[in-house]
């Protein structure tokens, strides 16, 4: 095998000669607008300007526009951007977005923005400024006289597929014209398209082929207090391409506070700032801290329930465990509630970020009625997650409760671990939290923490994600973007030195940086997938394992949500339908052939039922199936073959193990000479096998996808490698000498002595 | 397959090879014998193949996780940082552009660290128990110390009464060298006069004697008297030795050894004694002082030297107190 595999070794470069150089930009999809009718200049694909001859727009002139200008433009009998006639729907819809406070100070926001590039806009949530302010900016922008889009970006996909369907109805077109949106793995864009809500990632990930973004006449970076990865660094990148390219307007948008921080970033621009339509919420503490804050947030529901006045509750808790507990506790509770004491009804909604979207719909349901005509009022009570902090708007939520945790990521670089943890909260998202109790009327909001405990245990502001992420994938981008000197990069919260060493040192070891931080050829392919390093380089290796169509496919299953379902009323059963699929060497198989059973022609028969009796989670494998899909079309353009090895041979499986040490040797973790637990390589800490895992306890090395911290270390979604093909595949991370003292480095020693011997018989022969 | 030759390989082998076993040579334990090693070897093998209790697996994992958090890890010899360093960036500061100082500078030099939660406990709730904790171990160190400071004056009451009892002692032995040299005086100033000579201190009145050492010849008379009155019950048997048998002759009286003496000295000794309570209510140490210049005015006597000088400038004496003859 060793042969057979460096010759494939050798041949790869040659193969890949093809595309390391200056790709075709024509078959660039993020560069389509280059090409797109360039003799008129148009580039979003208008053949002539549309409609501003003799249409509603005919008098309006680009960064001229006032709110009576626009006014009259919006209330004329034809669409302005369509020239279709409007419909009733529009008219009832524009009553509506009168009333929003936005709208008040349209005028205002119209001369600032024509008078400045950089603007800083904040508008608390409810305030109308993701759904309004993009279209403010269209009437005034004019981008289809240019030839350019507006884009508003969003750190959630979600709120990007909704504000943008939202969005083309208020405007009366079809989603995916005029209005569009664009996330990861999804293009509902067109050639008409001026507005263009987006992810902040998908933004960035233009930007990697257009420096200059140059198909953009305005950007507007909503949510920016959110301070997301990619937000973070689109700042950044923007704060130097206004520069290069004055026509371009930015407008930073945030929900809260700590605007100052953008405007002092963004070398004092100015700031607007308009009111949500808000109503006084009065704070209450615990006396004492909690013993057990989910035991303490139920009792806190149970008790509004019974003596507070009608309104609807919202709890904050930190993941879908919890809440889904904690949702079946309370319901438990109230209908005892209503049988003895005779309370009013209560429904109870789990949301979370995972849960599918016709369930995350029924938050908006109204409240029951009393139970009889008469009786105590109904109510609805809202088990979140920080989803319900800043980006979803629910109406008549009178009481929060707000134990003060949410599930948030970490990463430290001296570990390399990068999980969610539950963590306490800040400051200012506690007030968030306390704002949501505010939005109909005065309404309350219950700590359950002293006050004491809020002004010294809480910190102000969360920590932005750059500061709690592994830059690898990061830098990568970074450097893909133009970005060489990024010691020096102009970031408004740069990370800690040892962070950006790491995803160096890294990015070096997958052979994606040369050693003087050059992209290398890896490294250019890695980044034109949407993936993180390691799974990128895996996928562009696997042909030399010939086993690229498998690895695409797990590559996809591992880039979506939990594809088992596990739910608490059947453990077993769930577990014992989970076990047809096991592969007694490790998870990545098991996963494997869970999603070749699905692409079988009896679960494709009734794909909903066949998940549902193996306890699988079909919108995560139609997600993956989707994934693949557009990851195939990328291998396809890099020009990576897709081959498999016949599944008879012996080596089918193997050569998949092989394919997964390619891309995660970094990855690995060593049974302890006491057996039950492991050791990470290099790191050095102590880990457990995921309780979930298939895989015994008898294999000496593995490889894992995830770090899992929870009060106990765990490695999650683990397959069992050869400890000869570390040093094959990846000698320059498994040089013996490099390792400290220990199980490890003695294991490896051994290793290569053995492999060592063997190499020299052959030689003998 | 790995790009190390053989031969090299081989080199690493015997290397590690010797170091292993190095560590476990006889020399380190020279007084080993077989049966000895063999029962270490034993008991190293039963540790080691114990299997771990959850906590200590869990507290072992803890600990090796803290130590790396709590150990940077900006290594000069990576090439992470051999990129960075390319770059103009050097340890022990930012990334980024600086920050107006004005503004204050708030950029990380140190990721951000872990704090992993274990239970469900509120906020606060960890610091209201470390509060708890930290409360109960500050009552508990106030206790301790004050049973300290009861110790330290045990110590101290100790050693005052132990320092009393010495110079109690000196003291005696003071008035014994006082009562020796006017002894000597009174002999050699009346060197011809023998029945001054002849006689016994005990012979004058005890308030004759100078009030310094009185107590000392007081309580030799008491001593004397009840060894006297002791030997008396042994002689006379079941007689009470202060009975007078009114019918008994003188020389029987003679006889049983009983002098009348000891009646005037007997009167002497229970007579008050302003005086010499006087001076016995002193502290010990101001008596030891006292006797001490008594000896030095009245015969150049130095208690400390324990020498008698032949003038009164007492050359070569260091001094007054007893620390000056240390």
């Amino acid at each position: 095998m060793a042969g057979k595999h460096s010759e494939t070794l050798n041949g790869a470069p040659a193969k890949r000669q093809k595309t390391s150089g200056e790709m075709n930009p024509q078959d660039n999809p993020y560069l389509a607008h280059w090409h797109d009718n360039q003799p008129n200049g148009y580039a979003n694909g208008h053949a002539t300007p549309p409609n501003y001859s003799d249409g509603p727009l005919a008098k309006l002139q680009r960064h001229k526009t006032t709110a009576a200008i626009a006014k009259a433009a919006e209330d004329g009998k034809i669409n302005p951007f369509t020239g279709r006639p409007l419909s009733e729907r529009y008219i009832s819809i524009m009553r509506g977005r009168r009333d929003l406070p936005v709208h008040a100070q349209r005028d205002e926001f119209l001369q600032l923005y024509q008078k400045s590039q950089i603007l800083v806009f904040v508008g608390e949530t409810g305030s109308g400024k993701t759904t309004q302010i993009p279209q403010f900016v269209l009437y005034d922008d004019l981008p289809q006289q240019v030839g350019k889009i507006v884009a508003c970006t969003q750190p959630r996909r979600v709120a990007a597929m909704s504000v943008a369907e939202r969005v083309a109805q208020e405007m009366d077109v079809k989603l995916g014209e005029e209005v569009g949106y664009s996330i990861r793995f999804e293009d509902m864009t067109s050639q008409k398209t001026i507005l263009k809500y987006m992810t902040d990632g998908m933004l960035l990930r233009e930007a990697m082929n257009d420096h200059e973004l140059n198909r953009y006449s305005t950007i507007i970076l909503d949510e920016a207090h959110e301070r997301t990865l990619a937000t973070d660094v689109l700042m950044a990148l923007l704060k130097e391409v206004v520069q290069r390219r004055p026509d371009l307007k930015l407008i930073i948008m945030s929900a809260t506070l700590d605007a100052q921080k953008f405007q002092r970033y963004f070398n004092d621009a100015p700031l607007l700032a308009v009111p949500g339509r808000t109503h006084p919420v009065e704070i209450f503490y615990t006396p004492e801290p909690e013993r057990d804050y989910v035991e303490a947030a139920i009792r806190t529901v149970l008790q509004i329930h019974a003596t507070e006045a009608e309104g609807d509750i919202l709890l904050f808790l930190t993941g879908e465990e919890e809440i889904e507990d904690a949702c079946r506790k309370i319901s438990l509770e109230t209908d005892e509630m209503i049988r003895e004491a005779d309370a009013g009804p209560m429904k109870v909604y789990p949301l979370y970020g995972t849960l599918p979207p016709a369930q995350q719909q029924k938050i908006f349901e109204p409240a029951p009625a009393p139970r009889r005509p008469g009786g105590r009022p109904g109510r609805k009570c809202i088990v979140a997650t920080n989803i319900a902090e800043t980006s979803l708007t629910i109406d008549g939520i009178v009481y929060v409760v707000d134990p003060g945790f949410s599930k948030q990521k970490v990463y430290n670089p001296r570990i390399r671990v990068e999980s969610l943890l539950v963590s306490p909260i800040s400051k200012a998202s506690a007030q968030q939290r306390a704002g949501r109790a505010g939005r109909t009327r005065p309404g309350k909001c219950f700590r359950l923490y002293t006050e004491g405990a809020f002004k010294k245990e809480l910190i102000e502001q969360t920590y932005p994600e750059i500061l709690r992420s592994n830059l690898s994938s990061t830098v990568l981008e970074l450097k893909k973007l133009g970005v060489d000197d990024l010691v020096h990069f102009d970031l408004m919260d740069p990370p800690a030195p040892e962070t950006l060493m790491r995803a160096l040192e890294e990015l070096n070891y997958l052979a994606c940086l040369d050693d003087d931080g050059n992209l290398t050829t890896m490294g250019r392919m890695a980044s034109e997938f949407p993936l993180d390093p390691a799974l990128a380089v895996m996928l562009i290796s696997s042909p030399e394992f010939y086993c690229s169509n498998e690895i695409l496919s797990l590559t996809a299953l591992l880039s979506v949500p939990q594809v088992f379902v596990r739910p608490a009323s059947a453990r077993k059963r769930a577990d014992e339908m989970k076990n047809l699929f096991a592969h007694p060497d490790g998870d990545h198989l098991t996963l494997l052939n869970v999603y070749h059973a699905f692409k079988g022609p009896e679960a494709q028969a009734n794909t909903r039922q066949w998940c549902h009796d193996h306890f699988l989670s079909l919108r995560a494998l139609q997600s993956a199936d989707n994934v693949r899909m557009q990851l195939k079309r990328i291998m396809e353009r890099e020009e990576l073959e897709l081959m498999s090895t016949p599944f008879e041979d012996k080596k089918y499986y193997e050569n998949i193990r092989r394919a997964l040490v390619s891309g995660f040797f970094m990855q690995v973790a060593k049974k302890e000479a006491n057996g039950k637990t492991y050791t990470t390589v290099k790191d050095n800490q102590t880990v457990l096998l995921h309780p979930s895992t298939v895989l015994g306890q008898e294999s000496e090395w593995v490889v894992y996808n995830e770090f899992v911290l929870t009060s106990k270390n765990y490695i999650r979604t683990v397959t069992a490698v050869r400890g000869e093909w570390l040093l094959d595949i990846a000698p320059g991370y498994y040089d013996v000498d490099s390792f400290p003292k220990g199980e490890v480095r003695t294991a490896l020693q051994r290793i290569a002595e053995k492999v060592a011997r063997r190499q020299k018989m052959k030689g003998g022969r | 397959m790995t790009s190390k030759p053989p031969a090299a390989a081989a080199a690493d082998e015997d290397d590690d090879y010797m170091n292993m076993t190095f560590e476990e040579t006889p020399a380190s334990r020279p007084k080993e014998t077989l049966t000895q090693r063999k029962k270490r070897l034993a008991r190293e093998a039963e540790i080691k193949g114990r299997p771990k209790s959850k906590a200590e697996l869990a507290e072992e994992e803890r600990k090796k996780r803290e130590e790396a958090l709590n150990s940077t890890t900006i290594d000069t010899s990576s090439k992470g940082f051999k990129m960075m360093a390319a770059l103009g960036y050097k340890p022990g500061s930012a990334l980024g552009v600086s920050r107006d100082p004005k503004n204050g500078d708030d950029r990380l030099l140190e990721p951000i660290g872990l704090e992993m939660r274990d239970t469900r406990s509120g906020i606060g709730a960890d610091a209201e128990k470390k509060r708890k904790f930290r409360e109960e171990v500050e009552a508990q160190q106030e206790v301790d110390k004050k049973r300290k400071v009861d110790a330290g004056e045990f110590r101290e009451r100790q050693q005052k009464e132990r320092e009393e009892k010495r110079m109690e002692g000196q003291a005696w032995g003071a008035m014994k060298v006082c009562e020796r040299l006017e002894e000597e005086e009174d002999a050699s100033g009346s060197a011809g006069d023998l029945t001054d000579a002849a006689r016994r201190p005990t012979s004058r009145p005890l308030k004759g004697v100078n009030v310094l050492w009185r107590a000392l010849v007081k309580q030799r008379a008491i001593n004397e008297r009840d060894r006297r009155i002791r030997y008396d019950l042994h002689q006379s048997l079941s007689r009470r030795p202060d009975y007078t048998d009114p019918d008994e002759e003188d020389e029987d009286k003679i006889a049983l050894g009983r002098k009348t003496e000891t009646e005037e000295v007997d009167v002497d000794l229970d007579e008050e004694d302003e005086e010499l309570d006087e001076f016995e209510a002193l502290e010990v140490s101001e008596k030891l002082t006292r006797l001490v210049h008594y000896l030095r005015e009245r015969w150049n006597y130095c208690f400390w030297c324990k020498f008698k000088y032949p003038d009164k400038e007492m050359e070569g004496c260091p001094g007054l107190t007893e620390e000056d003859h240390d």
